[in-house]
């Protein structure tokens, strides 16, 4: 189980993230829910060991180090990480390979997945921006990660793409893989993953599970707490 | 993964973008043997007042050449945030220094190869004395060189002005090569004019030494935000 402990981030002398307690268990899937600024993009940056917090502690699951970390994780965000001179496969080929696992058939898996088998020798400057978003994806699955943390994945994809990354999910938690997702669409969010986490202003405000009628009762509480802040 | 293997990989990468494209390549060519075309017309002396500042006319292009591809060699990597993604994986951060010096130094290299004939062609320069001491002198010269600026251009890659950050930073830092290297070439074309070789090339060895060694092993460190 990873876990943060009384997190505090500070950036440009602005207080980012507020004590944050967070648990993740293994296998289980997140939502991340909160308006702009709200400090779910910086939560996903410490938990990517992108930045580290100015206090408060990281406890890694079964406490490995932060490069075994490093290996169990993978990560979407809305920078593709991609090189636009080489082709889609070159770039899965060199991303296989920094992870230490190399294996063909498990390019052409992912590829297909992603539905880009087809173009995988092209230059990757000549995809759109859905199908550099799908490689994205596809880059972050291809060492199968355990963990797996998604900054509005959904961005900029058509509605077939939205469809092909969303079964990807549902297949991912099936199969026992974690993630936590920040999304724009609460609600698909919601659709998708095990727990909700609501934050305001770098804070956690509320958390809840997931249900079928759960989510209008959770959204509606959220805007009353939103609302009895500011206020 | 081996940390010689994470280099490799790195450096595979870098050269295979830049052989594709040969864009800055090409530029860092051409750049230096306008210049020395440029300076061939600047100096139009007599042989013998050239001497006096051969060595730095030989260098300059080369130097200027090399910090034209501190900014852009990379910058695949700026624009996609792809550096983010070598940072949120487990490669060794000693193995990305090591991966860009060696595919930079390569350029370089390349420059080194087609710039000083042409020195010598223009400036109607006579054959070295000691070809041997002038080619030490700019393979030791041209590593130092690049390594100092990859490890500057790496640093400064999160900051807004890195462009203008890295030259500011490098010439300073760079002085004691640039003492090294001007008194072995001088020494290489002229063995008249100097001598105490063995003292320069230890020098020029001990600073490449702390400038490849040193970031390898701290860049992990350094690269930590």
């Amino acid at each position: 189980m990873m876990e943060l402990q009384n997190i505090n981030l500070f950036m440009n002398d602005k207080n980012v993230l507020h004590s944050i307690n967070l648990q993740w268990r293994k296998g289980e899937s997140i939502a991340l829910i909160g308006a702009n600024g709200a400090g779910k993009s910086s939560l996903l940056k410490v938990l990517g060991t992108l930045v580290k917090p100015n206090s408060g502690k990281l406890k890694y699951p079964s406490d490995l180090s932060v490069k075994e970390w490093k290996k169990l994780l993978g990560i979407v965000f809305p920078e593709t990480f991609l090189y636009h001179s080489l082709t889609a496969y070159e770039n899965l080929r060199f991303y296989q390979k920094l992870y230490g696992k190399i294996n063909k058939d498990r390019i052409d898996e992912v590829l297909k997945q992603v539905k880009l088998f087809h173009v995988k020798q092209e230059i990757v400057d000549t995809y759109s921006k859905g199908m550099k978003q799908r490689l994205s994806i596809a880059r972050a699955l291809l060492h199968n990660p355990t963990y797996l943390l998604l900054d509005e994945p959904f961005d900029g994809l058509d509605s077939e793409s939205k469809e092909i990354l969303k079964n990807m999910l549902l297949q991912m938690r099936q199969k026992g893989t974690g993630y936590i997702l920040v999304s724009h669409d609460s609600e698909q969010a919601w659709e998708l993953c095990d727990r909700a986490v609501l934050m305001h202003e770098g804070r956690i405000i509320a958390e809840g599970k997931c249900t079928n009628q759960g989510y209008f009762p959770f959204i509606k509480r959220y805007r009353e707490i939103v609302k009895e802040k500011s206020s | 993964m081996t940390f010689i293997n994470q280099v490799v990989l790195i450096l595979n990468r870098d050269l295979r973008i830049e052989f594709r494209s040969k864009s800055l390549l090409l530029s860092m060519v051409i750049f230096a043997l306008l210049f020395q075309v440029f300076l061939q017309i600047v100096f139009d002396a007599k042989t013998q007042a050239i001497q006096m500042i051969a060595p730095g006319i030989l260098w300059l292009p080369v130097l200027l050449s090399a910090m034209l591809g501190f900014n852009k060699y990379g910058s695949a990597e700026r624009e996609n945030g792809a550096l983010t993604g070598l940072l949120v994986s487990p490669i060794d951060k000693g193995a990305l220094f090591l991966g860009k010096l060696i595919g930079n130094y390569v350029l370089v290299f390349i420059v080194i190869v087609t710039s000083v004939p042409i020195f010598f062609l223009f400036l109607k320069q006579p054959f070295p004395a000691s070809i041997g001491l002038l080619l030490t002198t700019l393979l030791l010269g041209s590593w130092g060189f690049v390594a100092i600026g990859v490890f500057l251009t790496t640093l400064a890659h999160s900051s807004s002005i890195t462009e203008l950050l890295v030259p500011i930073m490098i010439f300073p830092l760079a002085v004691p090569l640039f003492l090294a290297i001007i008194q072995l070439t001088e020494m290489a074309l002229f063995p008249s004019l100097g001598m105490g070789e063995n003292l320069w090339i230890l020098l020029l060895i001990g600073y490449n030494l702390i400038f490849t060694v040193a970031p390898t092993f701290l860049f992990d460190l350094l690269l930590e935000v």
